[in-house]
C-alpha cells in the first residue's frame, strides 16, 4: 500500500510537470528561453527554499501539537471498544488514531500530496470504505499571497488531489466533495512562513460529524 | 430626475436639452472625510468615514485652473466647488489656483473682468451659482471660461433634488475634464469592493470618490472577484455563503440576485464580454479549473480551454476577440491570450514565475496584471505592441486591478502594515492615491462603466 501511495504522489508531481515542455511561442524564441530558464531556476530556488521553511514549520507544528495535545491514558482494555469495528465517530475523534490527524500541508504553489501523509490518507481510506455512509470534504485552502483567483484554483487542485488518493484506495467517488476556499478562509493570520505554511492545507471534514 | 440644459454664451440663444437621465441613488449612511494634499481646498470632513482618498505624487503637464466658489451654496446639503475642485485634483490632470483677492466673485459671464482674472494668473476658470426653486428643487448654473479669449468654453444648467447636488457637481467636473483632457471623465462612475469586517463580508458599491457607499450583499462567508456588466447594472461576484464558491449575477437596481454557476468544486472569476450577453467563467467539474462561457442567465454552457493544467481569470478584450487568461501550463502561472473561441493559445508573459490577474485596458492596446519579483506583487502593465512591462507600483501584495472607464487610473487592492486597502494609480505610474476605509479591511475593488448613471 505504501508503495502504491508513492506512486500516486509521483504521478501526481509529473501530471503537473507534464505540460512544462510546451514550446513558448515562436516570437523572440532565444530571448524567451533564456527568460524562461532564469525564471525557473528562481522558482526552482524559491520552491527548495519554501519547501524547507515548510518541513520546519511542519516539525514545529508536530512539536506545538505534541505539546498541547491533552494527555489521554486508555484505560486496559478500552482499546478494544475503539478498533477497527468502533463506531467512525468516536474513531474520528480518537487522539491516538491516525484519523485524528485532518490535515495535509503542501509547499508554495505545490498541490501533490507529500510522502509523510500516506498512512493518514490510508487510515481515511479504510474508514470509507469500511463506511458507505460517511461522507468527507475535503477543503483546499492557500497562503494569502498572489492572485484570489489563482488561489481559488491551486487550492481546488490541492483538495482534488487528495480526493484522487481516497479513490484510488477504493473510497467511492460520492463519499468525498472537494472544495476550496483559496486563500479566503486563514487559518492563521499573519504574514509570516508560519502563517502560510500553516494556510497551504487541505483539511478532511467529514460531514455531519465535523460539522 | 435630472433636468440639464445647456447654457448659451449669449442668454438669448437656446441650446437643445442635454439628454435627461434617471438617477437612483443608493441609500445608506454617506459621508467622508477628503484629505487631499492641497492645502488650497477647503474640503468638508464629515463624520463617519468610509472610504478616504488622498492623492500622493503628482502629474506632469497640470492643467492651471481657477475654480470661483458657486454663488449661495452654502445653504445646500451638498455644496459643489468642494466636490468638483476634489475631483479635478485627485485626477492629477489640474494644478487649481486660488481665486485670489477680486471681488465680488462673478458668478455670471457678465460680472466676469476677463482682464482682471487674466492679469492674476488664470487661464481657464469655473463660475457657477444656485437658484432654489419654490418647488424644493435646485437649479444649477455653471460655466468654464477661456480667460485669455473672454469666450465661454462651457455652459449648461441643472436641475435638480437638493439632496443630488453632489452628482452633479461629478457631471460638471466630468465635463470640465473631457473639455480641457480630450478624454471622458470617470468623476461620475462607481466602484465596487468588498469589506471585510469582523465575521461579516460586505460587497459595496460606492461613488468613484468613495462616497455613497452601500453594501448590497452581506454574509460572515468570504465575497470575491465583482465584476461590472459593461451597462453598469449588474454585478457578477462569486460568494462562498454556500461554504464553496458560486458564482451570482445580482441586479443593482432590482436589488436581486440569481446562482449563474453553481457545479461540482469551485464556480468563479466572472468576467463580462463586452456585449453583456456572455460571462467567462472558471469551472473546475471536469477536473481541474477551466475556462468556461455561459450567458448571463447561466445557460449555454461551452468550455473554451482544453488543458490539464489551471485555466483562469479569464478577461474579454474590448472587441470582444480575444481572451487573456491565467495558466500554469508551463510550469509557473503566467499570462497566455486566444481568440474568444479558444483557439490560437499564446503565451504573452514570459520575465519571471508569477504574473497573474490580465486585465485589458479599455483601447485593448495594453493590459495590466500582477507580478512576482523579489517576493514582492507588484501592479504592472504591458504593451502588445512593445511587449514592454512597466511596473506601477512597489507594494508588497498588490493584486486585483481594475481600469477606470477612461483607462487613465487603475484600481487595486493592496496591504498596509497588515490591513487591506484600495489603492490607485495612474497608467503611467506618476499619480497614486492611497484609499482608506473605516472597514476592518477592503479588498476586491471593480471599477463600474462610464455613462451608467446611477
Amino acid at each position: 500500500m505504501k508503495r502504491l501511495l508513492i506512486g500516486i504522489g509521483l504521478a501526481v508531481i509529473l501530471a503537473g510537470c507534464g505540460t512544462g515542455g510546451k514550446k513558448p511561442a515562436a516570437v523572440e524564441q532565444k530571448d524567451v528561453f533564456a527568460q524562461q530558464q532564469s525564471a525557473q531556476d528562481e522558482a526552482a530556488r524559491q520552491r527548495a527554499a519554501e519547501e524547507e521553511a515548510r518541513k520546519r514549520a511542519e516539525a514545529e507544528r508536530r512539536a506545538r501539537e505534541a505539546a498541547e495535545q491533552p494527555v489521554v491514558q486508555p484505560l486496559p482494555g478500552s482499546s478494544v471498544s475503539q478498533g477497527e469495528l468502533g463506531d467512525p465517530a468516536s474513531q474520528l475523534k480518537d487522539p491516538n488514531s491516525p484519523l485524528s490527524k485532518r490535515s495535509v500541508y503542501y509547499g508554495f504553489d505545490m498541490y501533490n500530496v507529500a510522502d509523510e501523509y500516506q498512512s493518514m490518507i490510508e487510515a481515511h481510506a479504510r474508514l470509507l470504505r469500511e463506511n458507505k455512509n460517511l461522507r468527507v470534504r475535503v477543503e483546499g485552502n492557500c497562503d494569502d499571497r498572489g492572485s484570489r483567483e489563482y488561489n481559488l484554483a491551486l487550492g481546488q487542485r490541492r483538495a482534488d488531489a487528495v480526493r484522487r488518493a481516497l479513490t484510488l484506495l477504493g473510497v467511492a467517488e460520492r463519499q468525498i466533495e472537494s472544495v476550496s476556499f483559496g486563500a479566503e478562509k486563514p487559518k492563521m493570520q499573519g504574514s509570516n512562513e508560519e502563517a502560510w505554511a500553516e494556510n497551504r492545507r487541505s483539511d478532511l471534514v467529514y460531514v455531519g460529524i465535523d460539522g | 430626475m435630472t433636468n440639464a440644459r445647456r447654457l448659451p454664451s449669449e442668454p438669448s440663444l437656446d441650446f437643445p436639452d442635454e439628454p435627461s437621465r434617471s438617477r437612483r441613488r443608493l441609500l445608506g449612511s454617506l459621508a467622508a472625510s477628503y484629505p487631499i494634499g492641497m492645502a488650497a481646498l477647503a474640503l468638508p470632513n464629515w463624520a463617519a468615514a468610509q472610504l478616504t482618498i488622498e492623492i500622493i505624487g503628482g502629474g506632469a503637464d497640470q492643467i492651471p485652473i481657477t475654480i470661483v466658489p458657486f454663488g449661495a451654496e452654502e445653504h445646500l446639503p451638498q455644496p459643489l466647488t468642494a466636490v468638483i475642485s476634489a475631483d479635478l485634483a485627485r485626477s492629477g490632470r489640474f494644478r487649481l489656483q486660488p481665486p485670489g483677492s477680486l471681488r465680488p466673485l462673478p458668478t455670471e459671464p457678465a460680472e466676469v473682468d476677463y482682464k482682471a482674472w487674466s492679469a492674476q494668473g488664470a487661464q481657464t476658470m469655473v463660475i457657477g451659482r444656485t437658484i432654489e426653486r419654490n418647488d424644493g428643487k435646485v437649479e444649477v448654473r455653471f460655466r468654464l471660461l477661456d480667460t485669455a479669449k473672454a469666450s465661454q468654453l462651457l455652459g449648461f444648467s441643472y436641475t435638480v433634488a437638493k439632496n443630488q447636488t453632489r452628482a452633479i457637481a461629478h457631471k460638471i467636473a466630468d465635463l470640465i475634464y473631457e473639455k480641457l483632457t480630450g478624454e471622458p471623465g470617470v468623476f461620475s462612475t462607481r466602484i465596487a469592493y468588498v469589506a471585510r469586517n469582523p465575521n461579516r463580508f460586505e460587497l459595496h458599491v460606492a461613488d468613484a470618490d468613495g462616497f455613497n457607499s452601500q453594501f448590497i450583499l452581506a454574509h460572515r462567508e468570504p465575497i470575491i472577484s465583482p465584476a461590472w456588466s459593461p451597462d453598469g447594472s449588474r454585478i457578477a461576484y462569486v460568494s462562498f455563503e454556500q461554504r464553496k464558491a458560486i458564482i451570482f449575477v445580482h441586479d443593482l437596481v432590482a436589488g436581486q440576485r440569481r446562482i449563474v454557476a453553481n457545479y461540482d468544486g469551485s464556480n468563479s472569476a466572472p468576467a463580462w464580454s463586452p456585449d453583456g450577453q456572455t460571462l467567462g467563467v472558471v469551472l473546475s467539474k471536469d477536473g481541474i479549473s477551466q475556462i468556461y462561457t455561459l450567458r448571463a442567465d447561466g445557460s449555454n454552457l461551452a468550455r473554451i480551454t482544453n488543458s490539464d493544467s489551471i485555466d483562469t481569470e479569464p478577461s474579454f478584450s474590448p472587441d470582444g476577440k480575444h481572451v487573456l487568461f491565467t495558466s500554469d501550463r508551463g510550469g509557473s502561472p503566467q499570462i497566455y491570450r486566444m481568440r474568444t473561441n479558444g483557439s490560437g493559445v499564446e503565451r504573452i508573459t514570459f520575465e519571471g514565475s508569477y504574473n497573474v490577474t490580465p486585465r485589458y485596458a479599455p483601447d485593448g492596446r495594453a493590459f495590466a496584471f500582477i507580478q512576482r519579483a523579489q517576493g514582492r506583487y507588484s501592479l504592472a502593465t504591458m504593451d502588445f505592441s512593445s511587449r514592454q512591462t512597466q511596473i506601477l507600483t512597489d507594494g508588497q501584495l498588490d493584486g486585483s486591478p481594475t481600469f477606470a472607464p477612461n483607462g487613465r487610473m487603475l484600481l487595486y487592492a493592496s496591504i498596509v502594515r497588515g490591513r487591506g486597502v484600495l489603492a490607485a494609480v495612474s497608467s503611467d505610474g506618476r499619480i497614486r492615491q492611497k484609499i482608506t476605509a473605516s472597514a476592518q479591511d477592503v479588498r476586491e475593488p471593480a471599477w463600474g462603466p462610464l455613462g451608467a448613471g446611477h
